[in-house]
């Protein structure tokens, strides 16, 4: 009878403690659910009977400013005759899923894209080339959207201090780069700024010979940034996928758009394994950036949350939160955390319900 | 005298005068040793011929008349006839037992010997049990069993038959009391193992049920060293079938027991992947351990839900399978199966809200352990999920963050 209790007690204690054991294939997040919303009949209106939607879940946030959650929605955007007709639409919503709005491009060749961000004049919302309220309309100043030029990739990020807005990104037609595209805007009218020199990211002398077989693909992808109004300080996270590993940069404003190498700030050149040792074995992960941490939703399955300081040079601090997390790569997910004190959620979107829920947060 | 009672046993009447005649002729020559037999005492008979189905007047006719001549040539007197009834069980020769419990009640009226013939008329065929019991001391002391044809051949059969018996009374009136088997044949065979119930067949004849854990089998020529194949069966069990060669003249076949067909089990199981909970389930045999369908409800919590919303997971699925490589009998099993389920996650809190992953199981091969009516059983959850609905897992395979599907480990009892 002891050695059954013995036993027991041992597998107990190995079912509470093992990781392993404890593992379902059920997501880590499921007892953090909150609220949710359905918004069948409202994409049903949007894509009719489209089922090949694309989706994607971004959230916006800026110093003294209400944290927006945009959720798009694009159904095929080519007619019968194969002409582009972009249909997507923006739902812009708050951070309790109360929809704000519901916006559409001003013209029919333009379309949504990030960055996504707060800009410099007041209280709007720059979706790609659009431009919108915080109630999901399109505002009439400037009268043209922002045209990014040609040197601009899609998958640039923006920040702005108030002042102006900050574009970055990975130029236009290349899956990496050494350098990225610079551009800021300002006053009401959109202005563009007399700066548009790229913004290395490595020292030149570090860089490869344009020569190397497979140039195109040693540099850098530009994974997010986070500006921290208050330090006046930007974070930006890269892939290095020569490398398979993520890292990341924290620079004063002035600094990032000085023209020194972003990575450079890293502390030591080149950065070592052991400051950034977040590895990628397959794919690009989905990334979000907050001010106290980094998000990552592998494509195998594992969410992990990597902290680290919030001000200051950055470096990873504190332990890594990992839950069982989604295998489903149709589902956007988005993150809000505006550091110690303040409400912290993760939400997701699923395009088989088309129901968008949020989750408290799990890795504080 | 034969009393013909028809025109049919009339006729038959004649026919065995005649046969009669020319067998008196034919066992002149060995009077002799007869006479030397008789002259110490002449033995006394009585003939006893029963039916063990319907009655057929004219066989038990050739039958009376012919065990009468063959006892008058060996110098047995016959007293008479015995009335005898055997029918009333099902018809099938009497083992050694019932033949005992049926002569040793019959009065001798002064025989020293009864000499029986049981037969069983059936569709086209003549079985016939002669036996020669000693009611003295209530033993059967001699008999053989044959078979014949109905029809125009009967009486030559009938009669060759009664001549298989005659070497038996020979011995008896030369002085043995016990009958020694004939060199070369297997005089008895006893079945064991198998349960109380069970049917035999030998070749291909039906030799009774197994009462008491043993079957005496009724009298049947085999020859040393011939190989017989044994047929076991028995309502609601598994039949087993077996060659045995008959090596000796007293012949103990123990056979396997028979196991239990399966029609409904029920089970229990647990799953590394849905660690904290129990499922059950039951399966309905259409094949008796073969083709099942199934049914299975697994309840489990999320292990890690302290301080945050209950999580509970209710898993119901239905199931088509087959056993496969292995038959029933076999220690170590193998089934595949398929079917459809859902997953119904209900996060306390939130009503109305219930994530609902609904999935195919594609194989899920299982290994199996029998020991008897209990069995383990392990298996990995190979299951797809459809991503339809507010769901969890989306449009992929069912498996943990490490990479494994689900590993499930039970146990069943077959009812």
């Amino acid at each position: 009878m002891k050695k059954l209790q013995a036993l027991a007690l041992v597998a107990a204690f190995g079912l509470a403690s093992c990781d392993f054991l404890k593992t379902t294939p059920f997501p880590g997040y499921i007892d953090r659910t909150d609220i949710s919303l359905d918004l069948s009949d409202r994409i049903e209106a949007i894509a009719g009977g489209e089922s090949q939607i694309g989706y994607d879940l971004q959230t916006v946030t800026a110093d003294g400013r209400s944290p927006r959650l945009l959720l798009l929605v694009e159904p095929p955007s080519t007619d019968k005759s194969g002409a582009f007709d972009y249909k997507g639409k923006l739902l812009v919503l708050d951070e309790d899923l109360v929809l704000r709005g519901q916006a559409g491009v001003a013209s029919s060749i333009d379309y949504f894209s990030k960055p996504y961000s707060y800009t410099h004049d007041g209280s709007n919302i720059l979706a790609g080339y659009t431009v919108l309220t915080q109630e999901g309309e399109s505002t009439l100043s400037p009268p043209d959207p922002p045209k990014l030029g040609s040197p601009h990739g899609l998958e640039g990020c923006a920040f702005s201090d108030g002042a102006n807005t900050y574009l970055f990104s990975i130029p236009s037609g290349k899956y990496t780069a050494f350098e990225l595209s610079y551009r800021t805007y300002f006053e009401a009218t959109w202005g563009i700024g007399g700066d548009e020199d790229p913004k290395p990211i490595i020292p030149a002398a570090a860089r490869p010979s344009p020569g190397v077989q497979n140039y195109q693909n040693l540099g850098y992808q530009l994974m997010g940034l986070h500006y921290n109004a208050d330090e006046d300080e930007t974070t930006f996270v890269f892939s290095e996928p020569t490398e398979k590993r993520i890292l990341a940069v924290r620079v004063t404003r002035a600094a990032a758009i000085s023209g020194n190498p972003l990575l450079g700030y890293a502390g030591s050149w080149p950065v070592p394994a052991s400051a950034w040792p977040i590895r990628i074995e397959a794919d690009r992960p989905k990334v979000a950036i907050c001010g106290n941490g980094l998000f990552l939703a592998r494509r195998d399955g594992w969410m992990e949350f990597y902290p680290w300081t919030e001000t200051g040079p950055l470096a990873l601090s504190g332990e890594t939160v990992r839950i069982a997390g989604d295998r489903a790569l149709e589902r956007p997910y988005a993150f809000l955390d505006e550091g110690p004190g303040e409400d912290a959620y993760m939400y997701r979107f699923d395009p088989a319900s088309k129901i968008l829920t949020r989750y408290k947060e799990w890795w504080r | 005298m034969i009393r013909p009672r028809s025109r049919k046993a009339f006729a038959a009447a004649l026919l065995v005068t005649a046969l009669a005649i020319s067998a008196g002729a034919q066992a002149a020559p060995g009077t002799a040793g007869q006479a030397a037999g008789t002259a110490a005492a002449r033995r006394k008979a009585q003939v006893a011929v029963a039916a063990l189905g319907s009655r057929d007047e004219l066989v038990e006719s050739i039958l009376e008349s012919e065990l009468g001549a063959m006892l008058d040539r060996e110098g047995v007197e016959v007293l008479g006839r015995i009335e005898l009834r055997a029918e009333g069980r099902a018809p099938e020769p009497p083992s050694e037992q019932r033949i005992t419990m049926l002569l040793g009640g019959l009065d001798a009226k002064g025989a020293d010997i009864i000499v029986a013939a049981f037969y069983l008329s059936r569709e086209s065929e003549l079985t016939f049990q002669f036996v020669l019991f000693d009611p003295e001391v209530d033993v059967v002391v001699g008999g053989t069993v044959s078979r014949a044809r109905k029809g125009l051949a009967a009486f030559a059969n009938i009669q060759s038959s009664v001549a298989e018996l005659e070497p038996s009374i020979e011995r008896y009136v030369e002085g043995a009391y016990r009958v020694e088997a004939r060199t070369g044949f297997v005089e008895r065979i006893v079945v064991e193992g198998a349960r109380d119930g069970s049917r035999v067949v030998i070749l291909d004849r039906d030799y009774g049920t197994v009462s008491g854990g043993r079957l005496v089998v009724p009298y049947t020529q085999f020859a040393i060293g011939a190989t017989v194949p044994i047929a076991v069966s028995k309502d609601g069990y598994h039949s087993r079938s077996l060659s045995v060669t008959l090596d000796e003249q007293q012949e103990t076949v123990v056979v396997p027991p028979l196991r239990r067909e399966t029609r409904i089990d029920l089970g229990a199981r647990w799953s590394l992947g849905q660690a904290a909970g129990l499922g059950f389930g039951s399966r309905f045999h259409i094949q008796p351990d073969t083709l099942f369908v199934g049914l299975e409800a697994y309840r489990y919590l999320e292990a890690d839900s302290f301080d945050n919303r209950i999580v509970r997971h209710y898993d119901i699925g239905a199931s088509v399978g087959r056993y496969v490589g292995f038959p029933y009998s076999s220690f170590f099993r193998v089934h595949l199966s398929v079917g459809i389920g859902m997953i119904v996650t209900d996060v306390e809190g939130i009503p109305g809200r219930e994530y609902t992953d609904y999935y195919l199981a594609l194989g899920d091969p299982t290994a199996e352990l029998r020991f008897g009516r209990l069995s383990v059983f392990a298996r990995p959850d190979i299951r797809y999920a459809l991503g339809l609905g507010y769901n969890l897992l989306g449009r992929q395979w069912i498996r943990t963050p490490y990479g494994l599907p689900p590993i499930t480990i039970g146990a069943r009892m077959s009812l």
